[in-house]
């Protein structure tokens, strides 16, 4: 039971990141390479701040969110008006360089250590402790990602970030100013990611570089394009799907087996056959 | 004298790098497809090497011929089992470039299983060295410079004087245009791709017979070698032979007042400087800038 609630936790988290990565794939065409750095920022600047800040979790989420936000509109200013190869190759290096960071910034991060006991969050008097308590919270978090999200998908903002998404040229003749509109967007998306982090910090209590290197971000981009862009459905069928498979090897006999690598291949080979075979995902509607 | 030798070292693996470089960007221009999975083949050929010269126990004159034309094969194998049905579906840049994620991920995933992910080397014994005044020159300094001053020239002469190399100018340039003419572009594909993973080989032979084969090495080389093809100049083939020997340079000189940790730092600081400063690289000037 208390496994089973780990993996709903685990799908849950990935749910809410899946959700911010497709705000910036799905609907604006921004492809962030750097997805996993953001969630890092923002699990990093929350365990610090609660840990060695002494703040409480609130304000620690908060502040995580805005600085996260902060940093990305920040790298966004002068690379998210490049050409998209140019831009996956920036996000990249940034992704390599926060990674460096985080394992050579002692004072802050704790290195490759990485930061232990990130206080549980409570709410008045109360201490969510309990491993239950954390799943609800984790799901109410969530909850407001997707509502967010289910607002903004009707909304006409949408419209605009599907003009972007298609053809720049026309969205600026149509009079969208486009490099401010994808640095205010691609801010958001980092911010979300950073709120994710937290969720991540609280859930684990434990924070560690590992977390956030390039491999999360392979399973990020196969969570979504495997669910569906521009999907709610999809964004909870990914993440569902690539937290549970892998699951399956334990009742055929795991010992033995080299589990991770089995699953990074499963990964990749999924993402070339929804491509070939559907390229929209399980659940979404656009093609890739 | 600390300084020179740092400097022939990164002469040395920037031949890497160019050799890299100029195989991805040769893909990249004839077919537009951000071959990220260029790092899954270049490992593929210091395996194929490793097969070749242990277990087969081929001699060396023969392995490492062999080893870059099986890389050369799988580059074009790719291309056929990933990349061309994606082009019978119509499939755009962003598509074709998840599906590279997926095949550089499964085939580096792959690698570990089947060979474990401990570095497997090739080569018992050290290096013969050859000492010149205070500075140390390994074979396998001298034999990267010779491939890649070899190597080069002969490319651009079969680009600009062959009529495949021509062929395959003209479909980079202008892929409608091109099989209007009555190039068969499929097949030119294939050719482009072989081409391109050839000259990973010839890099990756060199760097695992020297320092041996791990499932990850093509990866942080091929990343190396995309800032290479940016610093130089996307679309410009000299431009990326260029841009490899400079950052192997660069990452080389900056071990002398940074620790080795920090090289990823200088390669893509370097990166994020010219993005903002200069994106079409150093040799920009020489091509209309093209949307991608």
């Amino acid at each position: 039971m208390d496994y089973t609630l780990h993996l709903i936790v685990l799908v849950l988290i990935y749910a809410s990141l899946v959700v911010s990565l497709d705000l910036l794939i799905g609907h604006t065409g921004i492809l962030s390479f750097a997805h996993a750095a953001f969630y890092g920022i923002g699990a990093y600047a929350t365990a610090s701040l609660t840990v060695y800040g002494g703040w409480d979790w609130f304000s620690a989420m908060v502040a995580a969110v805005v600085i996260t936000a902060a940093i990305a509109a920040l790298v966004g200013i002068p690379t998210l008006r490049l050409g998209g190869d140019y831009f996956i190759l920036a996000m990249f290096g940034f992704q390599l360089i926060v990674i460096t960071l985080i394992l050579n910034l002692e004072p802050i991060t704790n290195g490759p250590f990485g930061i232990r006991n990130v206080p549980r969050p409570s709410i008045g008097s109360f201490q969510v402790q309990s491993g239950f308590g954390m799943a609800l919270f984790v799901a109410a978090v969530t909850g407001i990602v997707f509502w967010v999200h289910w607002r903004f998908a009707r909304s006409p903002m949408k419209a605009m970030l599907h003009a972007i998404r298609d053809d720049e040229t026309v969205a600026m003749a149509l009079g969208i100013d486009v490099v401010r509109t994808k640095i205010v967007v691609f801010a958001i998306g980092a911010g979300f990611a950073a709120l994710s982090g937290s969720l991540m910090a609280f859930y684990f209590r434990y924070v560690t570089a590992n977390s956030f290197v390039l491999s999360t971000i392979i399973l990020l981009w196969a969570m979504l394009f495997v669910g569906g862009s521009c999907s709610i459905a999809g964004a909870i069928a990914g993440p569902a799907i690539l937290v549970l498979f892998p699951e399956l090897f334990r009742f055929v006999g795991g010992e033995g087996l080299d589990i991770p690598n089995i699953q990074e291949a499963l990964y990749g080979l999924l993402l070339i056959l929804v491509m070939i075979f559907r390229p929209q995902g399980l659940a979404g509607r656009r093609a890739g | 004298m600390l300084l020179l030798q740092l400097f022939i070292n990164g002469l040395a693996s920037g031949a890497i790098y160019a050799l890299t470089a100029v195989g991805f960007a040769l893909i990249y221009n004839g077919t537009r497809i951000f071959h990220i999975a260029h790092g899954a083949v270049f490992t593929f050929g210091g395996y194929a090497l490793y097969l070749f010269a242990l277990p087969l126990g081929l001699p060396w004159i023969v392995a490492l011929p062999a080893a870059v034309i099986a890389t050369a094969a799988f580059g074009a194998l790719m291309d056929t089992l990933v990349y061309r049905p994606l082009r019978k579906r119509g499939t755009g840049p962003a598509g074709m470039f998840i599906a590279s994620i997926g095949a550089l991920t499964f085939a580096q995933a792959m690698y570990s299983l089947v060979f474990g992910t401990d570095t497997l080397n090739l080569r018992k014994g050290g290096l013969p060295t050859f000492d010149v005044g205070e500075v140390t020159v390994t074979a396998v300094h001298v034999i990267a410079a010779l491939v890649a001053l070899i190597v080069f020239p002969v490319l651009q002469l079969f680009l600009t004087r062959t009529r495949w190399g021509r062929a395959i100018r003209a479909l980079a340039d202008n892929p409608r245009l091109a099989v209007v003419r009555g190039i068969d572009a499929e097949r030119l594909y294939i050719v482009i791709f072989a081409l391109g993973s050839a000259l990973a080989g010839l890099a990756v032979v060199i760097i695992a017979f020297d320092l041996g084969v791990r499932p990850d090495m093509g990866f942080s080389v091929m990343f190396v070698a995309l800032v290479a093809v940016i610093v130089g100049g996307v679309g410009y083939l000299p431009g990326a032979a260029a841009g490899g020997f400079l950052l192997g340079i660069t990452q080389s000189l900056s071990l002398w007042q940074l620790s080795g940790r920090w090289q990823d730092v200088v390669v893509f600081g370097a990166l994020l400087a010219f993005l903002v400063f200069r994106p079409q690289g150093i040799f920009g000037h020489m091509l209309v800038t093209r949307r991608v």
